[in-house]
C-alpha cells in the first residue's frame, strides 16, 4: 500500500519536483580514553514551482568523555517557502540579518560551527524603488560548538518572542537608505510591558570610486531584575575610496550597552573593526577604529596593511590592538608567494589573560609543476602574555612555532604534513602540551564527495568569528570528515 | 528538551522523510543528467540587482562561493583571471558569491576594488544562495551551462586546479560561430 502511494507520489511529482541537498559526516576518536565524536548535518531542500521545502537534521553523538554526563544532540529542522519573484514567505526556520546586524543578527556559519537561526514566520517583499520589506515573528535559537562540544547557548530562552521589521530602499542608483524594529519579550521581563525595543536606521552613499556608509540603533529595555528603563546606542560609520590602484577603508564603531542580553548569545550582533573577529564584549561596551590600505601597485603583486583597534570607554588600554601586514606576489602561474606580520595585543579579552601580546611573521610558498602541487607554510610567533592570577608568575614569554608541507600529486589527493610547538611547558591553554604533529589527506572522491582524514594533533587555542569568540580544547586524535552533495 | 527545541520529535517521522527524499531524488536523478540550478537575484556591489537566469542569456557562468576569510577562494578566483580574459569574449561569465556578513559588506568592497577582478561580485548576506546550492565547505564553485544546468562542481582548490575548470568551462561555450560580432568585439 504505501509502496503505492510512493509511486504515485513520484510519478504526479517527479516531472517537475527536485530535491538537492548536502551532507556532512564526521567521525572523531580521541586518543584520551578512546572517546569518540559523531556529527551529521543534513540539509535538504526540495522545489516545486514556487514553493520549496528545506529539512535540516544535526545530529551529534559523542560518548561519555570523561565524569561528565554524555550531551548528545539532535535536531530537526523544517520550513516550508513560498518564493516566487517577487515574494517570500516562509515558516520554519530561517536566517536573516537587519541591516548591518545591530538590531538583529542570525546566520549560519559552518566553518566556525555556528547556527543561529530563527524558528517563526518570516515575509519578504520586493518594492518599487528596489525596496525590500521584511517582516518577521519567531524565536531565537543559538547553536554553537565550544570545547568539543556542541550547546545551545540561548536553552532558558527559548521560548522569548521577537517580532521585527525592516525596510530598506534605493531610490537612486547612488543612496540607499533603511530603517528597522525589532522587539523581544522575554520570559524574565518583569512586566508584559517591559520588552526590548531596537530602532535603527542606515544610510550609504556612493560616488564612484567613494563609498560611505553609517548605521545607527538605539536600545530601549528593563533593566534586569529591579526593572526601570535602560537605554543604549551604538553607531558604525565606513568610508571607503579607490585611488591609484589602492583602495582605503576606515571604520569608526561605538556601542553603549547595545548588545542584547548581555551574556554568552546575543539577538544583534555590532560589527567590530577587528581583522580577526576579535571583540571585548559584543556592543556592550565598546568603541574603536580600523584603517586597512590594499592594492596590486604591479602585476601579480597584492599588498594589505591594516590597524584596528577596539577598547572599553572607561579603559582605553583595555581591548584589543592588531597590526597586520602582508603581501602576495605570483609568479606566471607557478610560483605563490605570500608573507606576512601579524601584530595581536589583548588586554583583558580572554578569561584567566589579563593581557598577550603577540607577534607572528609568516611564509606560504606554493608551487606548481605540471599536476604536482607543492605549498610550504611557516610561521613564528614570539608570544608575551600576563596572567590574571599572577601568585605564580608575573609574566610568560614563549614561542609559537608553526611549519607545513602540502604535496597534490593530481585532482584526486592532497597530502599535508604539519607541525606546531610551543617551547613553555606550563600553559594551561594548551593543556600542557607542547607539540602538535598533525598529518592530513583530502580525497576528492568524486565530484560530489570530499574525504578529509586528519590524524594527529590539533593545538585549539582561542579563536574568533565576527566578534564571537570561543576557547577550542587541544585534540588528540583522528578525524575523518566525509561532505557529499546530493 | 534538546530533541524537540524548533521542530518536533524527529525519532519516528525522520526515517520516513529521508527514505522519501532519496526515493524522489532518485527518481528525478534518473530522468536529468544535471540537475537544475536554483535562480536568484542578488545585488552587486554597485546596488544593481542581478538575476542567474538573465546572465545564463549571455553565456555560462562559472559561480564560486567566497568569503574575505577563505585564503583558498580568493586563490581560485585569482589564478581565474588568466581563464575569464581569454574565455569572457566566448560567453563565460564569472560570478564571484560573496557569502560574508553584512557587517563585512564594506570590507568587501574595498577588497574587490583593490584586487580589480573584472567578475559579476554579488552580495549574497542573507545566504540564500549559499543554502539553496547546499554549499557548507569553502570554496565550492558551479558552472551552470546557458540551459541553466549544473553541469560541473569544484569543491576546494589547490595551486593547478583552474587547468580543469577552463578545460570543463570551453566543453560548455557556446560554438565560436553562434556568438554574435557584437559579442566577440567586448
Amino acid at each position: 500500500m504505501s509502496a503505492n502511494l510512493l509511486s504515485i507520489f513520484i510519478t504526479v511529482l517527479g516531472a517537475s519536483f527536485s530535491i538537492q541537498g548536502v551532507n556532512r559526516a564526521e567521525f572523531w576518536t580521541y586518543q584520551q580514553e578512546w572517546a569518540t565524536h559523531y556529527e551529521d548535518k543534513l540539509e535538504l531542500v526540495g522545489r516545486y514551482g514556487d514553493f520549496n521545502v528545506e529539512l535540516g537534521v544535526l545530529m551529534f553523538e559523542p560518548s561519555k568523555h570523561g565524569p561528565s554526563i554524555r550531551k548528545p544532540l539532535r535536531l530537526f529542522d523544517y520550513s516550508i517557502g513560498y518564493n516566487p519573484r517577487e515574494l517570500e514567505v516562509r515558516l520554519g526556520r530561517f536566517y536573516t540579518t537587519f541591516g548591518q546586524g545591530l538590531t538583529l543578527s542570525s546566520g549560519a556559519d559552518d566553518d566556525f560551527r555556528h547556527y543561529k537561526s530563527l524558528q517563526g514566520l518570516l515575509g519578504r517583499l520586493n518594492l518599487p524603488f528596489s525596496s525590500e520589506l521584511t517582516l518577521l515573528g519567531a524565536r531565537l535559537r543559538d547553536v554553537f560548538f565550544q570545547e568539543n562540544t556542541y550547546k545551545i547557548m540561548n536553552e532558558l530562552d527559548t521560548t522569548d518572542q521577537l517580532l521585527g521589521a525592516d525596510l530598506t530602499t534605493r531610490p537612486v542608483q547612488f543612496l540607499g537608505i533603511g530603517g528597522r524594529y525589532v522587539r523581544i519579550n522575554r520570559e524574565v521581563d518583569p512586566t508584559p510591558r517591559a520588552f526590548t525595543e531596537l530602532f535603527g536606521g542606515n544610510c550609504q552613499l556612493n560616488f564612484g570610486p567613494i563609498s560611505t556608509g553609517a548605521e545607527i540603533a538605539w536600545r530601549l529595555g528593563t533593566k534586569p531584575g529591579i526593572g526601570g528603563r535602560e537605554k543604549g546606542v551604538g553607531y558604525i560609520i565606513n568610508l571607503s575610496a579607490t585611488f591609484a590602484g589602492f583602495s582605503v577603508l576606515g571604520q569608526v564603531v561605538d556601542y553603549t550597552r547595545l548588545g542584547f542580553p548581555a551574556g554568552v548569545y546575543h539577538y544583534n550582533d555590532p560589527p567590530t573593526p577587528i581583522k580577526s573577529g576579535v571583540a571585548i564584549n559584543r556592543g556592550v561596551d565598546e568603541r574603536g577604529f580600523g584603517i586597512q590600505v590594499s592594492g596590486m601597485p604591479l602585476n601579480g603583486l597584492y599588498l594589505e596593511a591594516n590597524l584596528d583597534r577596539l577598547f572599553v570607554h572607561d579603559d582605553t588600554s583595555a581591548g584589543v590592538v592588531e597590526a597586520e601586514v602582508k603581501g602576495r606576489y605570483s609568479l606566471a602561474t607557478s610560483w605563490t608567494l605570500e608573507l606576512k606580520f601579524n601584530h595581536l595585543f589583548q588586554k583583558n579579552i580572554e578569561l584567566g589573560t589579563y593581557q598577550r601580546s603577540a607577534d607572528r611573521p609568516a611564509i606560504l610558498i606554493n608551487y606548481l609543476i605540471g599536476q604536482h602541487t607543492f605549498a610550504l607554510e611557516a610561521e613564528l610567533g614570539w608570544i608575551t602574555e600576563l596572567p590574571t592570577d599572577t601568585t605564580h608568575i608575573t609574566r610568560w614569554r614563549y614561542h609559537e612555532p608553526l611549519i607545513s608541507f602540502s604535496y597534490g600529486p593530481g585532482e584526486k589527493w592532497l597530502f599535508t604534513l604539519g607541525w606546531q610547538g610551543v617551547d613553555q611547558d606550563s600553559l594551561k591553554r594548551y593543556d600542557y602540551q607542547t607539540s602538535w604533529p598533525v598529518l592530513e589527506a583530502v580525497y576528492n572522491i568524486s565530484e560530489r564527495n570530499v574525504l578529509r582524514i586528519r590524524i594527529g594533533a590539533e593545538k585549539g587555542g582561542y579563536t574568533c568569528s565576527g566578534g564571537v569568540c570561543r576557547y577550542e580544547s587541544p585534540f588528540r586524535g583522528v578525524k575523518l570528515q566525509l561532505i557529499s552533495r546530493i | 528538551m534538546a530533541n524537540i527545541i524548533g521542530g518536533t520529535k524527529m525519532s519516528k517521522i525522520l526515517p520516513f522523510i529521508i527514505a522519501i527524499a532519496l526515493v524522489v531524488a532518485a527518481g528525478v536523478a534518473a530522468e536529468k543528467k544535471y540537475e537544475s540550478a536554483p535562480d536568484f537575484t542578488l545585488k552587486d556591489l554597485d546596488g544593481n540587482e542581478v538575476t542567474l537566469s538573465e546572465l545564463l542569456e549571455n553565456g555560462p557562468v562559472y559561480m564560486e562561493c567566497w568569503d574575505l576569510a577563505c585564503v583558498n577562494c580568493i586563490a581560485e578566483l585569482d589564478a581565474l583571471l588568466p581563464v575569464y580574459d581569454s574565455l569572457k569574449s566566448r560567453g563565460l561569465q564569472i560570478v564571484a558569491l560573496s557569502v560574508d556578513k553584512p557587517s563585512d559588506e564594506a570590507r568587501v568592497r574595498a577588497f574587490v576594488k583593490s584586487k580589480k577582478w573584472p567578475y559579476i561580485v554579488l552580495l549574497d548576506q542573507q545566504q540564500k544562495v549559499k543554502k539553496a546550492y547546499n554549499i557548507i565547505i569553502k570554496p565550492t564553485a558551479y558552472l551552470i551551462n546557458m540551459n541553466g544546468e549544473i553541469v560541473y562542481t569544484h569543491i576546494g582548490y589547490k595551486k593547478g586546479d583552474e587547468k580543469r575548470i577552463a578545460e570543463e568551462i570551453c566543453r560548455w561555450l557556446p560554438a565560436v560561430d553562434s556568438i554574435p560580432p557584437s559579442e566577440k568585439e567586448k
